[in-house]
């Protein structure tokens, strides 16, 4: 359970650095 | 000369204003046409993607193009890679922000715009855009892959008209020659498709690093100086590998 738990943390933590590298690469706003 | 691409083809902001006729004169697209005495038609609209673009040149050629009345240049201005459409019910009005445009894709109308910057406006795009932004996130080599095939499909359609063209990046578009990518890439005509595999030498990116700002612009977009600069390397380009 706990590894579990840890290894959604690390793949939360590596998409959330993923998005905030995508996010400075196209940060053009269209409403 | 047909010009299609994003906000950086519609030369976007240099004036200030999202989307103008002087924005349009002056974008680097339309500097290129002048430079060899076409008429330009921008059909650029801010906010595209690359499956956008791609359906708005087919959908131009279906609808306006006649060899026996016109000579035809054409401009792909590709943007960046990770941009997705998804199909949907809703009449998204996106003319109004490209109201400038020689001719609007209708058909841009009927999808979903998801880039990394905008997280959405009304409830129903709040709701969605994390969704697709994580696939996004998560798929990005997937996502270069479509963006390789739309740039062979618009390659090879203009090449059975026997339409002459050129091809650059405004933004970031491939980002490593990979296994999947590179037999796919090696199909791509490079004497036709300036800096395809640099990604700092890309509209955009090449003269936000050389530090070019724009006071006027509140969304990051350039000023005349780069789409002057950039026109320039473009008709060199044009120049050096007979593409005209």
């Amino acid at each position: 359970m706990l590894i579990r738990w840890i290894k959604t943390l690390i793949r939360e933590y590596k998409y959330r650095k993923r998005l905030k590298e995508l996010r400075k690469r196209d940060p053009f706003i269209y409403k | 000369m047909l010009i299609a691409g994003c906000s950086h083809a519609a030369g976007s902001e240099i004036n200030g204003l999202e989307d103008s006729v002087y924005n349009r004169q002056h974008s680097f697209g339309n500097l290129v046409a002048f430079n060899y005495g076409y008429r330009p038609i921008n059909i650029a609209q801010n906010g595209m993607t690359n499956s956008g673009i791609t359906r708005s040149i087919l959908k131009w050629i279906e609808k306006h193009y006649d060899p026996s009345k016109m000579e035809l240049f054409v401009l792909v201005s590709w943007t960046e890679s990770t941009r997705i459409e998804v199909p949907s019910n809703r009449n998204f009005l996106y003319n109004i922000s490209s109201k400038a445009a020689d001719w609007f894709d209708e058909t841009s109308n009927m999808y979903f715009r998801i880039n990394f910057g905008w997280e959405g406006g009304d409830a129903e795009e709040k709701a969605l855009f994390p969704y697709y932004q994580e696939f996004m996130a998560n798929n990005s080599n997937l996502l270069e892959l479509q963006c390789i095939n739309n740039v062979l499909l618009i390659q090879y359609r203009l090449q059975a008209l026997n339409v002459k063209y050129i091809m650059c990046n405004a933004m970031h578009m491939f980002t490593s020659n990979n296994k999947h990518n590179k037999d796919l890439l090696s199909m791509v005509d490079s004497n036709r498709y300036y800096n395809m595999h640099n990604n700092d030498a890309a509209f955009f990116w090449k003269f936000r690093n050389l530090g070019y700002t724009n006071p006027k612009a509140k969304y990051w977009h350039h000023g005349e100086e780069p789409h002057q600069l950039y026109a320039k390397e473009l008709c060199e380009f044009i120049g050096e590998n007979k593409c005209l």
